[in-house]
């Protein structure tokens, strides 16, 4: 299981760090394998900031991450390296989601060179991911800049994949894509959480999506988590005021 | 029969990779990322032709350059830019000259750009109070007037040119540093240097892949523009007469006829080629940065 507990982050910046932002406070999360868990809030709310917390790409100013029960929040990056295998984020914009210095191919083979896959089972490896991720092969030689956002949302579960992570981050990962596309990596996914058991955190402000994806449904404002619960709940009966009012603006 | 196609789908799809993968690691890609572009070839042609005449001096130059014979000569078939006041073929000697200034040039280039990139890189990738300190340290730099403090220490030191490379290159880095910066600045917040990281890579393997390769382009072109600003200074340097008298240049040249009256004569065959051949070669500097920013991939993002 994947805990973040009562963490608060806050940005500081100008002179001396004079100005400080509170992007997220005492926010308490947590998600377990096969299951994802929707977090939904306006922008600005501190949900990508949490998300970012979540793999250590942030430290948090306060507050534990705990990772299948190691405590990993102090750990030195050094020691670190070796749970970043276990949870991988993918993030909003596919179109600097890639290096545009490489192709498709090279940038796919980094992560397969990181967990040390020999050169003679690379392909293979290829082959299988590419299959389940639906990536056309013809284009892997190709300059991220010259395919498209879907395309290039499929090389990059391809690299992540490659990991076998047991937890994965999805920072809006389709609201840069168009409906049908969308559609088709949303299924991916979920087929993935629940073949693979692996655990996601779905980070969106789109409701029809996290209502079609998750498990269970978190609503965050200002930094804060407002309210947990099932999906079903959620969207139903959801308790606090700013819930509803979502509810009623996406009508 | 559905069994048979598919098996045939995926052995199509192993030659594709075959193919894309013997693609993808070969050097033959080296050559297609770079299109082609006429500006860009005048000035690789003009460079590559004063490399030649560099390192060929001994063998097209006509006379011996330190040989005298009949001073303050006109052009002539024999000596095709004359003769100086101390009747030494000025034409061999500009030949010659090429070397002292190309040698200068691209070595003070190196110097400033090894520096200015390390500083700018590490500023803006690590931020914080190492940026602040090395940013602050760049703006210090650049308040100094460079040539006036150039002056002081070239005349302080032996005039060798060994002592005028690295009083160039240590002057010179500061806008480097502030133009890697700022392309660092850039790219460090692009989403792929996260996701590296993410991945489990170090943060020098992501300087060197990631960062360095999306500012070469930056670099080269910087690279360039130094090698033509370390020329002009090395030349402004000894048309004051602080140059390498055992070395001469063409900035030197112009400080001899200066001197011993080639600009008092009227004798525009001793003065002005080797400043038209200054001209060329920054210019020839100049042609190569040109494109370059077009062609970058980076750019399109930003």
């Amino acid at each position: 299981m994947l805990e973040l507990v009562e963490i608060s982050k806050e940005f500081r910046t100008g002179f001396l760090g004079k100005n400080v932002k509170q992007a997220v406070l005492d926010a308490t999360l947590c998600v377990d394998r096969g299951e994802i868990v929707g977090l939904i809030g306006e922008s600005g709310c501190g949900k990508s900031t949490l998300g970012r917390i979540a793999v250590k790409l942030l430290m948090p100013s306060s507050g534990r991450i705990i990772l299948d029960g190691v405590d990993v929040t102090d750990m030195p990056e050094k020691r670190f390296r070796e749970f970043r295998r276990q949870v991988q984020i993918i993030f909003q914009h596919p179109e600097t989601a890639l290096d545009p210095q490489y192709t498709l191919l090279e940038s796919i083979l980094e992560s397969f060179n990181k967990i040390g896959i020999p050169e003679s089972e690379q392909k293979d490896m290829l082959l299988d991911i590419s299959e389940e991720v639906n990536l056309p092969l013809d284009i892997i030689d190709r300059h991220p800049n010259q395919v498209s956002g879907g395309e290039i949302q499929r090389a990059v579960l391809t690299r992540v994949f490659a990991f076998e992570p047991k937890y994965l981050i999805l920072d809006e990962p389709t609201s840069m894509l168009d409906v049908s596309v969308q559609a088709h990596i949303l299924q991916l996914l979920k087929k993935k959480a629940k073949q693979d058991n692996v655990g996601m955190l779905f980070i969106s402000h789109d409701l029809e999506v996290i209502r079609a994806m998750c498990d269970r449904v978190a609503v965050m404002k200002e930094g804060r988590i407002l309210e947990e619960g099932d999906t079903s709940k959620m969207f139903l009966s959801p308790k606090s005021g700013y819930m509803k009012q979502l509810l009623v603006n996406s009508d | 029969m559905q069994r048979a196609a598919s098996i045939c789908e995926v052995l199509k799809n192993m030659e594709i990779i075959e193919r894309k993968w013997f693609r993808s690691l070969n050097i033959g890609r080296f050559t297609e990322q770079i299109p082609f572009s006429p500006i860009k070839t005048i000035g690789i042609s003009i460079l590559i032709a004063l490399v030649f005449i560099a390192i060929a001096a001994p063998y097209i130059a006509p006379h011996d350059p330190e040989k005298t014979g009949i001073p303050y000569q006109s052009p002539s078939t024999d000596h095709f830019l004359g003769t100086n006041d101390l009747g030494q073929d000025i034409f061999s000697e500009l030949l010659y000259a090429s070397r002292t200034s190309l040698v200068v040039g691209f070595l003070a280039a190196i110097i400033s750009i090894v520096i200015g990139v390390s500083v700018g890189l590490m500023a803006g990738y690590y931020r914080g109070w190492v940026g602040e300190l090395l940013m602050g340290m760049t703006d210090v730099f650049l308040l100094i007037p460079g040539l006036p403090l150039m002056i002081i220490l070239a005349a302080y030191l032996s005039p060798s040119m060994w002592n005028i490379i690295p009083v160039i290159g240590l002057l010179w880095w500061c806008s480097t540093a502030r133009v890697v910066h700022s392309r660092v600045l850039q790219v460090r917040e692009m989403q792929f240097i996260e996701s590296t990281r993410a991945l489990g890579y170090s943060d020098s393997y992501i300087l060197h892949k990631h960062v360095l390769a999306n500012t070469k382009e930056v670099i080269y072109a910087k690279f360039s523009l130094a090698v033509a600003s370390a020329m002009l200074a090395e030349a402004s340097l000894s048309f004051l007469g602080l140059g390498d008298p055992l070395n001469i240049s063409w900035g030197e040249m112009i400080h001899f006829a200066f001197t011993r009256g080639g600009f008092a004569n009227d004798m525009w065959w001793w003065y002005l080629p080797p400043g038209l051949m200054i001209c060329i070669t920054v210019l020839a500097f100049v042609l190569i940065t040109m494109e370059s920013r077009k062609e970058s991939r980076l750019v399109e993002l930003i």
